[in-house]
């Protein structure tokens, strides 16, 4: 009687397993002859639509291409360099607590830090920011985010070509009055760096937030050294792109899509986690607009697509 | 309720629909339970998403849950601002270059014209500080919309 029970709920058990693992396995992964395709990011709570996709017209459309085969030595935080950091980045009376993958670091004066123990990211924060607008050039904030650059250099990813992307707005503040209407809006900015192996755009994310004086209020970057070992074949877009069709997640639901269109494709190489050894990949990171029915279903997002070598 | 976050897609939009935010969140008259869901009454902070907001399919980059970051600086006493940027920015993969937009939406008091306290600071749910106790004190009450990179 008892193993009979035990069989039953084995069953039961081995059923749901299947079912969930097929509902997780299903939306993400799709094999393709020899490729095996996967969405590394998706719109939050995303839809699922199976269709045309149209490829706008000044879209360069990469074809089958070797590259690089990069791969990285990432550097382990420990306590003594958490410390080191509160020097560095001049945090004031820190709290610091430990999480299991992770320090955190919080300043009387409001300065944070988030330094993960594999060094897949180091982020600084200073929230009390004294809101005015950002009347520096755009020389002007470049010339004060380089001289960041080198202060925080030994942070900094090593082995490839730093090179300044855009300055974007960042922190938006607006106050609006008792008639709803606008009253002051501040913000301040960013300054974005790309990293390159040769001519090879590697997906290492370095960005300095500066406010109207220049000040250093915010500064995100992986500390990794970057090695080439060999050569990685790359498919064709075309490939990915009729793989999009049979499923893409969306922002909004299917119904309310008159049409999506991919507006940019970029290929970039993506560290893997550390578990696999420190080794890139290939993505393309995919730009879509969707048209909807009514204007409210319009939206433009980025979709990264892995498993592409 | 004192504040609330939506972690989805563009709720907190800057402006949709010829539309600001506020217009939206913030207007009775739009809103059958407006009345329960504007800054002035009792809903004194919404937290969210001006862009689409993203999902990992890479747990395994060691990158908590945006709620779980969320919650653990809440209960090391963040603000919520402070807890939302945070937890925004570090839940994202640092090789993700795509920029992503999180915003806020909350209450401001001022007394003339100095800025004396900003709902997404630590004293929102002190029922001391309410904004309809303010406004009843003789306090004007703004509205502050945030937003920032991720």
């Amino acid at each position: 009687m008892r193993n009979e029970r035990i069989i039953f709920y084995g069953s039961i058990l081995t059923v749901l397993l299947v079912v969930v693992l097929i509902s997780v396995w299903i939306p993400t992964v799709n094999q393709n002859g020899n490729g095996k395709f996967e969405y590394l990011s998706y719109p939050q709570g995303a839809y699922h639509y199976a269709g045309s996709i149209a490829i706008g017209e000044h879209v360069n459309v990469p074809a089958k291409l070797k590259l690089p085969r990069l791969s990285f030595v990432n550097k382990y935080f420990d306590m003594s360099d958490v410390n080191q950091m509160i020097e560095d980045f001049e945090i004031k009376h820190p709290n610091i607590r430990e999480y299991p993958e992770y320090y955190d670091v919080c300043g009387e004066d409001g300065k944070s830090l988030a330094v993960y123990k594999n060094g897949y990211k180091i982020l600084f924060t200073a929230e009390k920011v004294e809101l005015k607008n950002v009347e520096l050039s755009k020389e002007q904030l470049i010339e004060f985010a380089n001289e960041y650059l080198s202060k925080y250099e030994k942070y900094l990813p090593k082995g490839v070509d730093i090179k300044l992307h855009d300055v974007l707005d960042d922190r938006m503040d607006v106050t609006v009055d008792e008639n709803g209407t606008i009253e002051e809006i501040y913000y301040t900015k960013d300054v974005i760096y790309d990293c390159y192996y040769e001519e090879t755009f590697v997906g290492l994310i370095l960005r300095i937030e500066l406010d109207h004086q220049g000040n250093m209020v915010g500064f995100e970057t992986m500390p990794v050294e970057v090695k080439k070992n060999g050569e990685i074949e790359v498919r064709a877009f075309e490939d990915v792109h009729e793989w999009m069709e049979s499923g893409l997640p969306v922002p909004v639901s299917p119904k309310l899509i008159k049409s999506v269109e991919i507006r940019d494709v970029k290929l970039v190489i993506l560290p893997q986690p550390a578990s696999s050894g420190g080794v890139f990949q290939p993505a393309y990171i995919v730009s879509i607009h969707i048209t909807g029915i009514e204007p409210a279903a319009n939206c433009d997002y980025i979709i990264d697509i892995g498993g592409i070598e | 309720m004192e504040w609330i976050v939506l972690d989805s897609c563009q709720v907190l939009q800057y402006k949709a629909n010829n539309q600001y935010c506020w217009q939206r969140w913030d207007n009775p008259s739009t809103y059958p339970c407006g009345s329960a869901l504007t800054i002035h009454a009792g809903l004194h902070v919404m937290i969210g998403w001006h862009s689409v907001a993203v999902v990992y399919n890479c747990w395994n980059y060691g990158f908590e849950s945006r709620g779980g970051l969320f919650a653990d600086r809440i209960n090391d006493h963040y603000n919520v601002w402070g807890s939302w940027n945070r937890a925004t920015k570090q839940a994202k993969p640092w090789w993700d270059g795509t920029t992503y937009k999180a915003a806020i939406f909350y209450g401001k008091i001022y007394s003339g014209d100095t800025e004396i306290l900003r709902y997404s600071n630590e004293d929102f749910g002190n029922p001391w500080k309410d904004p309809v106790w303010y406004e009843d004190h003789g306090y004007t009450i703004k509205l502050g919309y945030s937003s920032w990179n991720v």
